[in-house]
């Protein structure tokens, strides 16, 4: 029973994820403001499709939409650019249910299952490393499903000039353009699986020393959210070297030119160490 | 000798107004400030050609090293272009396919991919 309940968990995250994808590419192509206008505005509505032709548009709402949808020239680049832009800000606090999860096992019956393990600091890590991997895999299967989504829509046609960033360093100038596809899978595996499990894994090191839930969420937020409000001010100060303290860029980073990787993921490494400190001090702590 | 060197001047003089005034006749300057959505930067400008071409030329930035996304659209907020990414501002013109119609007018948006710098003043030219 148990086991189904958090099943449903993950099978959630999936479908929270890849709908809020679908609902922002829908934003980037203005259906809400178009629809909105139209339901409510009587004047829009009724001098509908002046705007750039002779003849006035009734439509209902069906057809409106089917307007809107193929008014817009779908490119692939541009629809996993824009569809998962908005996970930039979200995405940890989307994660950091790992760290609700586990502190729901430890606080409950797993409590005294875990205690009675003869290797208590194992099964700690293992567990912890396993509810990051479950969150992570839900969060990156939502990614891959829109993915397909977006080379259905586009029949993967790419916009002439969309060029990215992340990786060029390391792996050549050339090798988005010679492999645009495989690229998005690389970009969407540090987007939507590293960075997931990474912050996971905060989480649930950080629930390990928690006095509630709402702790939980809280600290496990403060670092990214903290470091960006930071990073926010700096880039006023001193420009965009001060991307490289931004959590969020990683997300975006296609928006700037020359992006050294290696610095970029960086900053990620540091809540792996303080997890990593975390775990071990609790491991040592505990009186079995 | 001297007079074939003046009107082969008065010639290129000739070729050169023509030239820029073509120009100067289709793109029409823009500015505004430029966020994570797409705010508008261009007011409405009429699109004088039966082309499925429209043109952006982005020349300066308040920020410097960040890319910017462009896209056209009607009156009443429908896309009327491909969405267009340029690198980096310049007087070279990037060309987007269009979907407009001749005689009607347009707005031109801007947005930046990342939030990190929630709005950024960006100037150029552009025709519909």
């Amino acid at each position: 029973m148990k086991k189904k309940k958090i099943n449903k968990t993950y099978l959630i995250i999936f479908l929270i994820v890849l709908l809020i994808m679908l609902l922002w590419t829908l934003n980037r192509c203005n259906m809400y403001y178009i629809v909105g206008n139209y339901i409510f505005d009587k004047n829009y509505r009724e001098n509908f499709g002046l705007a750039d032709g002779p003849t006035r548009l009734n439509y209902n709402l069906f057809q409106l939409i089917k307007y809107i949808f193929t008014g817009q020239i779908w490119l692939f680049d541009y629809i996993l650019i824009f569809g998962t832009g908005l996970f930039q800000v979200i995405l940890p606090g989307i994660v950091s249910i790992a760290g609700l999860n586990f502190y729901g096992k430890l606080h409950t019956i797993n409590k005294t299952t875990a205690y009675r393990k003869k290797n208590y600091a194992n099964y700690i890590a293992n567990d912890i490393l396993l509810e990051s991997l479950k969150i992570s895999i839900s969060v990156f299967s939502a990614y891959i499903a829109y993915y397909l989504f977006a080379l259905y829509l586009s029949g993967g046609q790419l916009s002439d000039y969309a060029g990215r960033e992340l990786f060029l360093d390391i792996l050549g100038d050339d090798f988005y353009t010679k492999y645009p596809y495989f690229y998005y899978l690389l970009d969407g595996f540090v987007r939507f699986f590293m960075i997931p499990f990474i912050y996971s894994l905060y989480a649930c090191a950080i629930s390990l020393f928690a006095n509630g839930k709402k702790q939980v969420f809280l600290a496990s937020n403060a670092y990214y959210y903290g470091l960006t409000v930071v990073a926010f001010g700096l880039y006023m100060l001193i420009g965009n070297n001060a991307i490289y303290l931004n959590p969020t860029v990683i997300m975006a980073s296609g928006a700037y030119l020359d992006i050294n990787t290696i610095l970029l993921m960086s900053l990620h490494m540091i809540p792996i160490i303080i997890s990593y400190f975390m775990i071990k001090r609790h491991v040592n702590h505990v009186e079995l | 000798m001297k007079k074939k060197i003046i009107s082969c001047s008065v010639l290129i003089l000739l070729c050169l107004i023509t030239f820029t005034q073509g120009i100067n006749a289709s793109y029409h300057g823009f500015a505004g400030s430029a966020g994570y959505s797409y705010r508008k930067v261009g007011d409405a400008n009429p699109k004088d050609n039966h082309g499925y071409l429209g043109g952006i030329r982005w020349q300066s930035s308040d920020h410097s090293g960040h890319k910017e996304w462009f896209v056209i659209k009607n009156s009443q907020g429908a896309i009327r272009s491909s969405e267009i990414l340029i690198n980096r501002p310049s007087s070279e013109t990037t060309y987007v396919n269009v979907t407009t119609t001749y005689g009607y007018y347009y707005y031109l948006y801007a947005s930046r991919e990342h939030l990190g710098n929630p709005y950024t003043y960006v100037t150029g030219t552009w025709q519909p």
